[in-house]
């Protein structure tokens, strides 16, 4: 995907835009990116941190324990609640964004699955992608 | 399947419980599905409003769902996480989404709907009944 690319939520309130190429896309099965996604896992493209600025709006963040023990932080759009992008205490170099607020979503696909082992049993893993029970490495 | 079961949302401060077993759960592509849980699908699991006990108050997002009626996206104003959602086509029905369940892991999707609209990437289960639109009722 040639950057710059663009993204926002549902309502439009929000809108950002990445300079960058992703550095990876990952379908994530943690337990709170479930809730974040309905059940199935969140779709995240990693890009760099000074590589996503916000161009409209201002988003809400909530943010939890990782199992890293230090923060993760879920932004999302307060009007209409899509998920925007996360920080990552224990990853401060990137953004993960949520591959469903891109304009255009199509290309991010993914090239790894993480945290396999909290992962729903009725959901779908293509098996020609490597897994991993919770993070690689 | 357990009845009466519950969920709610990340932070806690949306609870519901429901009192009869869901009618059917289903994995949706459609666009608006995807904003909400990150690009994958949403995972609704239908059950009859009589049914459904909230507590708490969930913010709501209307839009022109791709079925052609309103459709009101309800989740937490402080966590972000997608509850349910009320299709003014069928008031008599709550759609949750499985990732709001306490227990997802009992639900049985029955098929993979709204697939016109899907990512090429999404994962889908090769032994469910694809749609392109909702399915046949």
């Amino acid at each position: 995907m040639p950057a710059p690319y663009q993204g926002g939520c549902l309502c439009g309130a929000i809108r950002y835009e990445v300079t960058s190429e992703p550095i990876a896309v990952a379908l994530c099965h943690c337990r709170d990116c479930q809730y974040v996604s309905g059940g199935e896992p969140a779709a995240v493209v990693l890009v760099a941190r000074n590589a996503l600025a916000i161009t409209k709006g201002k988003p809400k963040g909530y943010t939890v324990k990782g199992d890293s023990g230090k923060n993760v932080t879920r932004q999302f759009c307060e009007t209409c609640g899509t998920p925007l992008f996360s920080d990552i205490e224990s990853n401060p170099a990137v953004w993960a964004v949520k591959a469903g607020s891109l304009d255009d979503p199509s290309w991010a696909k993914p090239g790894v699955i993480v945290y396999t082992s909290s992962a729903q049993p009725w959901a779908h893993m293509d098996p020609a992608l490597p897994q991993f029970p919770k993070m690689p490495g | 399947m357990p009845v009466p079961f519950s969920g709610g949302c990340r932070c806690g401060a949306v609870r519901y419980e429901v009192s009869a077993e869901p009618m059917a759960a289903y994995l949706c592509h459609c666009r608006g599905c995807q904003y909400e849980s990150a690009g994958g699908p949403s995972v609704v699991v239908m059950v009859p409003r009589a049914a459904f006990k909230l507590t708490g108050t969930p913010k709501g997002h209307t839009t022109i769902s791709d079925s052609g009626y309103p459709s009101t996206r309800r989740f937490c104003s402080e966590c972000g996480t997608p509850v349910f959602g009320e299709p003014s086509v069928a008031p008599e029905i709550v759609m949750l989404r499985a990732g709001a369940m306490d227990d997802p892991s009992w639900i049985r999707p029955a098929a993979t709907i709204w697939v016109s609209q899907a990512q090429p990437w999404a994962p889908m289960a090769p032994d469910l009944p694809r749609y392109d639109g909702n399915p046949p009722l």
